[in-house]
């Protein structure tokens, strides 16, 4: 019935969310169409059933036999119709919400991928609204209910027309009482819409309270106040109830008013239909059939309520929405084309001076952490240098270069990164379990023009085993339940800081970039591992650039240049010849008077 | 380190309540809300009975309109009664609606509150061996549920039941041999019923889990795009989320599928009776043997028992989800706690003897480890990763009990201790860490709520996070966490250590507990903090050297065995492994 995921979710319209949403119509007009169609058979067919059994009870005053069983079918015929008409409107609306919803995902996924590591930022600053499972609901909600939608206004057009027809008074009640009906809801919705999210809302500050608590579980168990987030969670839950206090007291108006507006049709029509039967210029069995079509009203009076909610929440979920897929970068990109071959040559920091020297092992000892880690940055284009100042590589300066580019040849290991889940194995060698080969000779004959950036593909030189063992971390593979398949959780919170850092770098070693800088690499492992991790990086990095910022004579020992940072660059000598006089240096890595 | 011994990624399962705790726990609630819940019940019955009227006017008037006589008199009588039992049947449902409203906001408030608290209740062991993923999906998930559950399927379930009784009891009075022609879809709607609430509960299981699934790939796309681009794992990330939409979009499709059966043979179920009262009706009414009135009542009976089974049917399996959800939650108040001991610890020396530990049977990680550190002394654990040393800490802080061997805190097995006294005694503080959402003040005052600033400025500054507090724009008042100042994983290690300070216990066991800071500071702060701790046993894991030569005893820790032991200077003499790593270190500096 459906091709899903989309294989083009499309280029949306996102001037407005009314345009967007409409856009996401158009873009499935064809189940949004067979939908509606079924809609009204089934619609239709329900509202008939209502006349068809006032002329089967007409049948029954009047003792005719045959008319009875007659009349009694077609309530049968249309029963069976509206059930299967029913069903298939029902899996048409499915389709349309799944449609939409999958559209919506894949739209965002893009754009989010697009965006990089700017989104994660500007969430967490506020600046855009995070992407709930939600909104994508609201967006598909809308075209989900469209198929009810539209059954509702043609049933309510027939049933007001056939009443018309029969009688003017009691056609004008129902055609003039409905709209009335609904609209008088009106005043209640939005209130209730806003106790509703405050509602949610409260009720998912106390489920951060709870994950906060439960997260926290280990402190509060070996440390104490247990009693205080006890009761700090008990305000929280108590301010959900009372939320949900408030928003029950204005449902249950609703609920009332949906009974007694529905209901007041209904008895008008009753009443003002007895009248016309006891006077003779209305059969009893029309009398039934109206006021059975009066109660069948309350089914698209609902529907309509459900469609304009439908629509504001759709709205509000379209707006956050359109804010992500309209998001530009912040990070400039270059305007050079990307060239052939590297530069070449050395890198030259110009606000530090520090010089990094080209296939060679740079060890990089800052004063304090924050100055290595910008630094770094700097080099792999995660930050812009100070204004007057450039990076430059060779002779060329980086930011001239395509960003894009640029990501596939330096490669920044951030001291705490965030870590994403999947199994040890498509978390260190994605390339592997994806595609054979590499991706960039795959582009370059053309082969697989469509797709953008590819995962790096580890050189021969490289391999999954041989990283793991540079890292120390083939010990931390096989002590996982399923080894390599193992399946890791966000952040790899299941393994601890020591694993997390060493299969961290073999993910590092793996991605067998160009340039490749590493943001303190050991800082969570022992003595004696850091040690083999830096011998066995020296050996798997040998005659290719390698940064690593670190505080540890073990790592230091192995680089071909050592450099102190603070506030500018300076050479603290080349290996064996460690000039450890330097204060910093001392300071830094020896730890004052360690020795 | 905790390394290799650790617990990965295990499947913990936390216990589950059975059926029969569920009900007696419902039941209870309910009996405390007595007079709550005979409202709710009362108010709903009352609109119930009060939906009734409008059949019986109708056969009434339609009685009136076929007879001879003309009765505009009844007619407008009936119609009164038609439009009071509508006032009746709105008041009634607000006040259902309303206090089942309250009703369920506080029972839900209440269970809340039970399941944080036994939550915050579980021994530690149990914290530890379950990590925190489990319970984060019941704090979540499991809650988010039942909330749905409670507040919107049990309501209209109740509803529905009072609707289908009211009205059947009606239809039986009115027309009592109608009331046969409910009886022959009630077996295929029963087993069709059956049929779909045993595939539909793991259906939409399943739908609600792949669809987190991929909202969860989503968000961690978002969050994790430097990851992404720096490995240019965009690609794949595509690929990933399409394969997720996909098995979503397979789960949706079973239950469209049982939907597709279940939804027409429920609803020619319905129709059925409606064909066969009209049918059976009218051959009575025409043999004389059924009033017109009657008739038309229990046809229009018929009609309105369609609505309220179809709404008892359609939640069936959201309270079934509810009932699997509430299991889970009340699951976590049966966890086995450890039998605790009755005695005081006496003294404040800390002893492990042949302690011998395995997360898994028959694969121990400690091997026969004794330790006995003297009261007030620093002892250090070094050794490669995965020696086992940080279970040992775990073992030694109470946390987990030995295999064999034990670990006595005063004389009394450490984990046999409930939490709230053994933390007098023994803390343990690791490089795993958290911030609490909430001010500095919050989450240095845990368990000292007497603490006064001064105590706890005076805590930070032994941990020296003066410039971190000056930092603050709100000093202790500043709020920490997501969306407000967030803390680097240093500052939040001083954070830990300065709860620390504040317990005051007298043996400290440091698990890395300053490996997140850079060396200048991790080793300023391990000096201030030993001032400090005069007079306290620490028992360290640290992977600096540096440290190990200042402590008054280091154990050299390897395969889950003490391989060495003795003071720096006796282990340096000694010439064994110590030594040699210690020699390297040197080396590089005597290096310069």
């Amino acid at each position: 019935m459906l091709a899903l995921p989309l294989p083009d979710p499309g280029v949306p319209e996102t001037r407005s969310p009314g345009r967007f949403l409409l856009w996401c119509a158009r873009k499935q007009a064809p189940t949004l169409l067979t939908g509606s169609f079924f809609g009204i058979l089934w619609m239709v067919s329900q509202a008939a059933i209502p006349l068809a059994l006032g002329a089967a009870l007409g049948a029954v005053v009047r003792r005719s036999e045959g008319q009875i069983v007659q009349w009694s079918l077609v309530v049968l015929a249309l029963g069976l119709l509206q059930a299967a008409a029913g069903i298939l409107r029902h899996r048409r609306a499915v389709a349309n919400f799944l449609i939409c919803s999958s559209r919506v995902q894949q739209l965002v996924v893009r754009s989010a991928i697009a965006l990089g590591g700017d989104l994660a930022r500007r969430v967490a600053t506020g600046e855009v609204a995070n992407i709930g499972a939600s909104d994508i609901e609201r967006v598909g909600d809308v075209l989900d209910i469209v198929a009810r939608f539209t059954g509702g206004i043609v049933s309510y057009a027939v049933v007001a027309i056939v009443l018309l027809v029969v009688s003017p008074p009691l056609g004008a009640i129902v055609v003039l009482g409905v709209p009335v009906a609904v609209l008088a809801v009106a005043p209640v919705l939005r209130p209730l819409e806003r106790r509703q999210t405050t509602e949610r809302d409260r009720r998912s500050d106390a489920s951060s309270v709870a994950s906060d608590t439960v997260t926290g579980l280990r402190v509060l168990r070996g440390l104490g106040g247990e009693q205080v987030f006890a009761r700090r969670y008990g305000r929280a839950s108590d301010e959900v109830a009372s939320a949900a206090i408030r928003t029950a007291n204005l449902q249950a108006i609703l609920d009332g008013a949906q009974v007694v507006l529905p209901g007041a049709i209904v008895v008008a029509v009753t009443w003002v239909g007895a009248h016309l039967a006891v006077e003779r210029s209305l059969s009893p069995g029309d009398l039934v059939a109206f006021y059975a079509s009066a109660a069948f009203l309350v089914i698209p009076m609902q529907t309509f309520v459900q469609a304009a909610s439908r629509w504001t929440a759709g709205v509000v979920a379209a707006r956050r929405v359109i804010a992500v897929l309209t998001m530009e970068r912040d990070l400039p990109d270059g305007t050079q084309p990307a060239p052939l071959e590297t530069p070449g040559g050395d890198f030259v920091d110009e606000e530090t001076g520090a010089r990094i020297s080209s296939g060679k092992l740079t060890a990089v000892v800052p004063a304090t952490p924050e100055e290595g880690t910008e630094l770094l940055e700097r080099l792999a284009r995660w930050a812009a240098p100070r204004s007057g100042f450039d990076v430059q590589w060779g002779d060329v300066p980086v930011r001239t270069l395509p960003l894009d580019w640029y990501r596939g040849h330096v490669v920044m290991l951030e001291r705490s990164p965030f870590h994403l889940r999947g199994t040890v194995r498509e978390v260190l060698a994605p390339a592997r379990t994806r595609r054979a080969g590499g991706v960039r000779d795959e582009r370059a004959d053309g082969s697989d023009p469509t797709d953008g950036p590819a995962p790096h593909a580890p050189r021969p030189g490289v391999t999954l085993a041989g990283a793991l063992e540079a890292a120390q971390a083939s010990d931390v593979v096989a002590s996982l339940p399923d080894a390599l398949d193992t399946a890791l959780p966000e952040q790899w919170r299941a393994i601890s800081g020591g694993q997390r850092q060493r299969l961290s770098l073999a993910q590092g070693l793996l991605a067998d970039a160009d340039v490749l800088l590493l943001d303190d690499p050991t800082s969570a492992v022992d003595a004696h591992t850091e040690a083999a991790i830096a011998k066995a990086l020296a050996d798997i990095r040998r005659g290719r650039t390698t940064v690593v910022t670190t505080t540890s004579p073990l790592v230091a020992e192995q680089a071909d240049e050592v450099i102190v940072l603070e506030g500018t660059a300076r050479s603290a000598g080349r290996q064996g010849q460690l000039r450890t006089s330097d204060a910093t240096y001392e300071a830094q890595v020896l730890r004052g008077d360690a020795s | 380190m905790s390394d290799a011994a650790a617990p990965v990624v295990e499947d913990t399962a936390l216990p589950v309540a059975a059926r029969r705790t569920v009900r007696r726990y419902v039941r209870t609630a309910i009996r405390r809300e007595w007079r709550a819940s005979a409202a709710v019940v009362g108010f709903f019955a009352l609109a119930a009975v009060a939906g009734l009227v409008g059949p019986q006017v109708l056969g009434q008037v339609v009685a009136d309109a076929a007879g001879k006589g003309r009765a505009l008199g009844r007619v407008e009588l009936a119609a009164a009664v038609f439009a009071a039992a509508l006032v009746a049947q709105g008041v009634a449902a607000t006040f259902a609606s309303r206090t089942a409203g309250h009703l369920t906001a506080r029972l839900l408030a209440r269970l809340r509150g039970d399941f944080v608290g036994a939550v915050l209740a579980l021994p530690l062991g149990v914290v530890e061996r379950a990590g925190t993923g489990e319970l984060q999906t019941r704090a979540s998930s499991d809650v988010e549920q039942l909330t749905w559950s409670v507040r919107q399927a049990a309501p209209q379930m109740v509803v529905a039941i009072g609707q289908c009784v009211a009205i059947v009891v009606a239809l039986l009075v009115t027309a009592p041999p109608l009331g046969l022609v409910l009886v022959p879809t009630v077996p295929f709607l029963a087993a069709g019923t059956r049929w779909y609430l045993k595939r539909a509960r793991p259906g939409y299981e399943r739908t609600m889990a792949t669809w987190d699934e991929t909202n969860g790939r989503v968000q961690e796309t978002a969050a994790g795009g430097r990851t992404i681009e720096t490995f240019r794992l965009g690609d794949l990330r595509i690929a990933q989320i399409d394969e997720d939409i996909r098995r979503w979009v397979a789960a949706e499709r079973y239950t469209l599928r049982l939907r597709t059966f279940y939804f027409p043979m429920a609803e020619a179920c319905y129709v059925v009776p409606l064909v066969l009262a009209l049918v059976v009706g009218g051959m009575l009414h025409v043999d004389g043997r059924l009033s017109i009135a009657a008739t038309t009542a229990a046809v229009l009976y018929v009609q309105l028992l369609i609505s309220p089974v179809d709404t008892v049917l359609s939640y069936l399996d959201e309270i079934q989800l509810g009932t699997a959800s509430l299991s889970r939650l009340l699951g976590v108040r049966e966890v086995d706690a450890p039998p605790l001991a009755t005695t005081d610890p006496a003294g404040e020396d800390v002893v492990a003897k042949d302690v011998r530990y395995a997360y898994r049977t028959g694969h121990d990680v400690l091997h026969a480890i004794d330790l006995l550190p003297r009261p007030g002394s620093r002892v250090v654990l070094v050794g490669p990763s995965g020696a086992g040393k940080s279970t040992f800490a775990l073992l030694l802080s109470g946390v987990h009990a030995p295999r064999s061997g034990y670990v006595r805190v005063g004389g009394v097995d450490a984990h046999t201790l409930p939490p709230e006294r053994l933390r007098s005694q023994v803390a343990l503080v690791t490089q795993e860490y958290h911030v609490f959402n909430g001010t500095l003040r919050e989450n240095l005052a845990l368990s000292a709520t007497g603490a006064t600033d001064e105590d706890l400025v005076r805590a930070l500054d032994v941990v020296d996070a003066r410039p971190l507090l000056e930092r603050l724009p709100a000093g202790l008042d500043t709020a920490l966490g997501p969306g407000a100042v967030q803390l680097s994983p240093g500052e939040a290690q001083q954070l830990a250590l300065a709860r620390l300070v504040l317990a005051d216990p007298h043996t400290l066991v440091l698990d890395e507990a300053t490996a997140l800071l850079d060396p200048r500071t991790a080793r300023h702060l391990e000096r201030s903090l030993a001032r400090v701790l005069e007079g306290r046993t620490v028992i360290a894991v640290a992977h600096r050297l540096q440290a190990a030569a200042d402590a008054d005893q280091v154990v050299v820790v390897d395969g889950g065995r003490v391989v060495e032991q003795g003071t720096h200077e006796e282990l340096i003499a000694a010439g064994g492994r110590y030594a040699a790593l210690w020699r390297s270190w040197q080396g590089t500096v005597a290096g310069g």
